[in-house]
């Protein structure tokens, strides 16, 4: 085996990808529960409002609003079986299909949000490992051998993804804005732009967007900055240490884009986004370790 | 995925499908896989934008909220509203009866007898930092009908 696959396949034990699978299966289930009223809403909008994107392109017509909801309920049930690990393999292709059809359908109305996307590459992903081989209802893997692949590869799959779609934003930048994106001025018009369409639509602006709208200079270190944190992404691929320090950054850029302009990114702030670039097993570990001397006291 | 053939495949075909965007013209956006261009394009800070307004007994402006649009997402009504505004007289009247009915509903807008659909061209760094107010057009205008 070369180098690379010795790196993409080096060991990890089941638990902290099955970790992973609890961690982004339960927020895949929170943020769809909590979208469900939305989702009814968006899809009674006028049939001519529909802007078909990804898979619902093969629609022509909006669904009926009772398949659109019986898709999402569907894709719930399906959720919450991946998130505990039962029946896997069947109920994580279903989660993943289902989560991506409707939250395709959700961004099919005119405005595609960027909150989602790696949300639902990771559930995606997930459901092409074997990540219910340890605190799973039932387990995929019922006293076998562990798989030849191993576990590392699914945990590095995961952070790939994480660190290319941060890639790929950097580069939008750069083709859309060239070097001068840097400079500070695109940023302070993209948050002054965003923040006037918020007051206008009676939102709340964003607590430091004034500030920085009238002193720029700061904006160019934010700038700087965030093409710093996607463009150098990739290197977070090279060790532990490197991804987490990377992983910081960009949760602070996220907090950034909420304190300039009001725009949340529910995926990465809640940190679960970057939870693969570390050990994600102790956090459950720990979880259960609180609950047994909780259960001990009592 | 339990061969390292197998997993080898799923791993180098999903990264690979996700970077491949990078052929596509960054503003041709998708989901999932997306060029992700949010906030990426440079731009003027001066905004011609679409909007509604409510508008009291007494003349005054009052902002609506986004619910009144019929969703709960700020960039959803946004996109709504720039269709809406910027088309057709019929539909910008259907899209300011829906709005009214909403508001006419609202207990925390009984004050609120109008509705106004205006474009407005807004220095947004302007507007931001002193309040300035830019040129605005009425596009349309109905009443907020309530029951007596």
């Amino acid at each position: 085996m070369t180098w690379l696959g010795r790196w993409w396949f080096a060991p990890a034990p089941a638990e902290r990808l099955a970790a992973l699978r609890i961690a982004i299966g339960g927020f895949a289930l929170a943020w769809l529960t909590a979208r469900l009223p939305e989702l009814v809403s968006v899809a009674q909008l006028p049939a001519r409002t529909l802007m078909p994107v990804g898979v619902t392109r093969v629609l022509s017509a909006p669904l009926p609003l009772a398949a659109v909801v019986a898709i999402a309920v569907v894709t719930v049930l399906a959720t919450l079986g991946l998130t505990a690990g039962w029946r896997y393999r069947l109920t994580a292709p279903i989660a993943a299909l289902g989560l991506l059809w409707t939250l395709s359908y959700r961004n099919a109305w005119g405005m595609v949000f960027h909150t989602e996307n790696l949300l639902v590459l990771h559930v995606l992903a997930l459901a092409c490992t074997p990540a219910a081989d340890a605190w799973a209802v039932t387990r995929a893997r019922s006293g076998g051998p562990p798989p030849a692949a191993g576990y590392g590869w699914a945990i590095k799959l995961l952070a790939a993804l994480t660190c290319a779609t941060y890639l790929l934003a950097g580069i939008a930048k750069l083709r859309l804005g060239g070097l001068a994106w840097a400079g500070g001025e695109h940023l302070r018009n993209q948050i002054a732009i965003d923040n006037l369409r918020k007051a206008l639509l009676g939102s709340a602006i964003a607590p430091l967007a004034r500030l920085f709208v009238a002193h720029p200079d700061a904006l160019a270190g934010f700038a700087l900055g965030t093409l710093a944190i996607e463009l150098g992404a990739p290197l977070a691929m090279c060790s532990h240490r490197v991804a987490k320090l990377w992983a910081w950054a960009a949760w602070g850029f996220h907090l950034g884009v909420v304190l300039t302009m009001n725009v949340w990114f529910p995926y990465p702030l809640s940190w679960v986004a970057f939870l693969q670039m570390g050990d994600a097993e102790r956090i459950v570990t720990w979880l259960r370790d609180c609950y047994l001397r909780l259960k001990l006291r009592v | 995925m339990r061969s390292r053939l197998a997993a080898a495949i799923v791993s180098i075909g999903l990264v690979a499908v996700v970077l491949a965007v990078v052929v596509r013209r960054p503003e041709d956006d998708g989901f999932p896989l997306s060029t992700f261009p949010m906030f990426a394009s440079p731009r003027p800070a001066t905004l011609s934008v679409g909007y509604a307004q409510g508008v009291t007994a007494a003349g005054a402006a009052r902002a609506l909220r986004v619910r009144h649009l019929g969703t709960s997402e700020a960039m959803q009504a946004f996109a709504m509203l720039q269709r809406g505004v910027g088309g057709k007289l019929t539909d910008r009247q259907a899209l300011c009866q829906a709005i009214a009915a909403r508001v006419a509903a609202d207990e925390d807008y009984r004050e609120v007898v109008a509705i106004r659909l205006l474009w407005g061209q807004h220095d947004a760094v302007a507007y931001l930092a002193d309040g300035t107010i830019g040129h605005e057009t009425e596009r349309a205008r109905c009443a907020v009908a309530r029951a007596p």
